[in-house]
């Protein structure tokens, strides 16, 4: 797969359930890099994870992933290449470390048992431990270290620091950024937590309530953005197309501008990830 | 497929170990009537894998494999034809050992009314698992249960007649019962293989 342009490639995917679903969301992530997908819970960060690997079947639209169309009957052999890690480990509980890398030798032809055990020891997991004795940071690890052990292009990981304490939490974004020193490896990366995001991913999508907002190249949104504060008799002074979102108390405003429009007067601030984020899904509902 | 059936037999072997060695004294106590409900509690293995996947949540992981789907409905199929070969093939050894001692051969009856449980055995799995596929196991009970009950409401209507039609038959005849019920036990199967794989290309985990 070296050489391949895009690992994921989706265009225009559509899914219906009552109550829910994911219009027309379209992105890709170039190979060599970390895409973070960011949303709020329900968002359909796991739906569209369900739908990158056909364990669900897309309404409308395309998915490819290492070049490979998604619903080709030979995506399933090509998932060999892919490391899932999903929000809950979900092995069977009573299996131990020993009895997962027996189970997965017999599934993926790449398994690399070297890698396997270099990454029990990494993340001090017993071997002979049954799997529901494994404390949440435990079960992680352990699907961290089967999804990395048979050989890998691309990781897929589903809320995988989801409810993991910081250190944990750093400790496996260091194993992320490892993995794409290489230059065929990517990740998509889903999370609610957006400081993570921010710490590892290189292009963020952001999904709310099944819309894609946007998809941008971290550092770009980062540069294009800017808060600014005022007084709100200050407001009507910015150019309604460099506004983004806004917040607006009896004390002033907090606007969320694009950098480019608005007055040098005016004193711009430096801005997370998390408020970008919060003020376009703000935006978004009040539209 | 392996790294399936291995994943269902240390979680059988580790959750169900009363459940094995019920199958393993039956198979091995003289007469073949204990044998049959080894062999039946065999085909019910598939079914408690199946409970097990639903509790972990396997299913999700599973999906996102290199597993196709017929590989993932097709282990469940083998592990209950491998249990239930499994559980006859002691039966046999057992009832040929205890045979020898005694000085006599193994009466073709007595294999071959083997042969007939291993294939009532084998078409219950097949009516079973389709919709345990569809429904779940928590659901598909109550079709399990209907079908057991149907089964012993026969045995008990017709009980007495086919006793007394078995111990008459010839060999010949129940060879011919036998080439039946084989060919019955296949087609089931084919046909159960088929639905199976229908629900799981319309499934989604």
């Amino acid at each position: 797969m070296s050489g391949l342009e895009n690992a994921i490639v989706v265009k225009d995917l559509c899914k219906s359930y009552p109550g829910f679903s994911l219009r027309d969301v379209s992105f890709s992530l170039p190979a060599g890099s970390i895409l973070g997908l960011v949303g709020e819970n329900g968002a359909g960060k796991s739906t569209t994870i369900k739908l990158l690997m056909d364990a669900i079947h897309p309404d409308a639209g395309t998915i490819q992933v290492l070049g490979t169309d998604t619903r080709d009957p030979a995506f399933s052999r090509l998932k060999e290449k892919v490391g899932v890690v999903l929000d809950e480990a979900y092995f069977p509980e009573v299996l131990t470390a020993q009895n997962v890398e027996q189970v997965m030798k017999n599934t993926y032809t790449n398994w690399n048992g070297e890698t396997y055990h270099r990454y029990l020891e990494k993340f001090r997991l017993p071997d002979n431990k049954i799997f529901k004795n494994f404390s949440r940071g435990m079960r992680m690890k352990l699907a961290i270290a089967v999804a990395l052990s048979h050989d890998p292009e691309l990781l897929v990981l589903d809320e995988a620091t989801g409810g993991l304490d910081p250190m944990v939490r750093e400790e496996i974004l260091d194993i992320f950024n490892e993995f794409t020193r290489e230059e065929s490896h990517s990740i998509l990366l889903s999370s609610h937590i957006v400081s993570d995001l921010e710490k590892v991913c290189d292009y963020i999508a952001f999904l709310h309530n099944g819309r894609l907002l946007f998809c941008e190249e971290k550092d770009r949104l980062l540069e294009e953005y800017a808060i600014v504060r005022l007084r709100r008799s200050e407001l009507e002074a910015l150019e309604s197309t460099a506004v983004v979102g806004k917040k607006v108390t009896d004390y002033g405003a907090e606007v969320l501008v694009k950098r480019g429009g608005v007055p040098a007067s005016f004193a711009r601030e430096h801005l997370t990830l998390e408020d970008i984020i919060l003020f376009l899904a703000k935006g978004e509902d009040n539209a | 497929m392996k790294g399936l059936l291995l994943k269902d037999f240390y979680t059988i072997f580790k959750q169900t170990k009363i459940f094995l060695i019920l199958i393993i004294v039956f198979s091995v106590m003289p007469g073949y009537n204990m044998a049959a409900f080894a062999i039946m509690y065999a085909s019910f293995l598939p079914i408690t894998a199946l409970a097990y996947d639903e509790r972990s949540k396997w299913d999700t992981l599973a999906a996102m494999m290199p597993y196709s789907h017929r590989q993932l409905l097709m282990s469940k199929y083998v592990l209950g034809y491998c249990t239930m070969a499994g559980a006859a093939v002691l039966a046999f050894i057992v009832q040929t050992f205890l045979a020898a001692m005694r000085h006599r051969a193994l009466a073709t009856e007595d294999w071959m009314a083997l042969v007939m449980v291993m294939c009532i055995a084998v078409i219950m799995q097949a009516i079973l698992l389709p919709v345990m596929f569809k429904v779940g196991v928590e659901k598909g009970r109550l079709v399990f249960f209907v079908l057991v009950g149907g089964i012993v409401l026969v045995g008990t209507l017709l009980g007495s007649r086919l006793a007394s039609a078995l111990e008459s038959a010839t060999a010949l005849r129940l060879s011919t019962m036998l080439l039946v019920l084989l060919a019955v036990a296949v087609a089931v199967n084919v046909i159960s293989i088929a639905v199976s794989a229908r629900i799981y290309r319309t499934k989604e985990v």
